[in-house]
């Protein structure tokens, strides 16, 4: 391919002046990326994909907005994070509603999964399903920062890049959000409570 | 282990399995127990990235999508009709009504003049002015003893 070997920042430069050719270089090397990133919020790979195709449509009318003093990586990381808070935004559930709905054996199961004990393929399955219900309640922009720093492995500089924050307000949106996350574990039927 | 190792190998990012000695010390601490059931909520409700990808065509469907919404690659469709279209005539109409107020202000009349003669006609404020604040109950009642 003909821009294969070129930088990310002249291929937008190039994608901004109108080459679709160096455009589909970029979502050829950063789709994975962007959709592992969305599969982390959304469990249905549908809505992961769709979610990444909002990105690269973002990333495709803003190409010449980018700066290339800026890694190209980390203005593709806000684009992305942008579009997973309005899309978790507007997906996000009620946690009564939630906790109200939560069946007696799901909630064991869950229970037992947080445990780390070994579970049966579709108990499994359902508490993942329960566990991400869980973790729709969170403020997106709580979930965002949890979801970059602890399973990303993000620090608080680069999350803060990605998210338009400084370096402490993520922190202390971290220690806020591990909290609520800790009270949310707590209140799993055979959690402990707070 | 402290309760800060703990913590540590808790919120790594590919931590599956705890070690050993951080088995030993969630047991005994209940707070760091807390912990890592939360952490454990996170990476269950979290979907699984490895080996993820979009399915095959991928390409030729965010092509579809770009070819059925075609803005410009420069900037997005409004904030380019913003720059060619609204801003112009934004400070056009500001242009013309500094031009109006202008005009209106150096062609009013003396306001203070207008507001003072306004008093002086009225008749409510018009006794009060003369210093007889009573002339303006007089004329009342005589007009309600006059009326039908």
């Amino acid at each position: 391919m003909a821009h294969d070997d070129e930088s990310d920042a002249s291929l937008m430069e190039r994608a901004a002046g109108g080459d679709p050719a160096a455009f589909d270089v970029i979502v050829r090397r950063w789709k994975n990326r962007v959709f592992r990133l969305a599969m982390r919020f959304f469990r249905r790979p549908e809505d992961a994909e769709d979610v990444t195709q909002e990105v690269f449509l973002k990333l495709y009318r803003t190409a010449a907005t980018y700066r290339s003093d800026a890694p190209f990586e980390h203005y593709l990381l806000r684009v992305a994070t942008n579009a997973c808070i309005d899309r978790l935004r507007a997906t996000r559930r009620r946690r009564e509603e939630v906790l109200s709905a939560l069946a007696a054996d799901t909630g064991a199961w869950l229970d037992r999964a947080l445990a780390g004990e070994a579970l049966e393929a579709q108990q499994a399955e359902a508490a993942k399903g329960l566990a991400a219900e869980l973790l729709a309640t969170l403020p997106p922009r709580d979930r965002t920062v949890l979801v970059l720093m602890d399973l990303e492995g993000l620090s608080a500089r680069e999350v803060a890049e990605a998210t338009g924050s400084t370096r402490a307000a993520v922190k202390v949106r971290a220690m806020r959000a591990r909290r609520a996350l800790r009270r949310l574990a707590g209140r799993i039927p055979g959690g402990e409570r707070p | 282990m402290t309760c800060r190792e703990f913590r540590d190998e808790v919120r790594r990012p590919r931590a599956l399995d705890l070690s050993a000695a951080a088995r030993r010390h969630g047991a005994s601490c209940p707070a760091c127990a807390a912990e890592a059931r939360a952490a454990q909520l996170l990476r269950l409700g979290s979907g699984s990235t490895e080996g993820a990808a979009p399915r095959a065509g991928f390409e030729e469907r965010l092509r579809a999508r770009l070819a059925s919404d075609p803005a410009p690659s420069g900037r997005p469709a409004w904030n380019g009709g913003f720059e060619l279209l609204v801003r112009p005539a934004l400070a056009v109409a500001a242009a013309l009504t500094l031009l109006c107020a202008g005009f209106y202000f150096q062609a009013a009349p003396d306001r203070e003049g207008d507001l003072a003669s306004l008093v002086e006609n009225d008749p409510v404020f018009a006794p009060l002015l003369t210093g007889n604040p009573g002339a303006f109950f007089d004329e009342s009642q005589a007009a309600a003893t006059e009326g039908p």
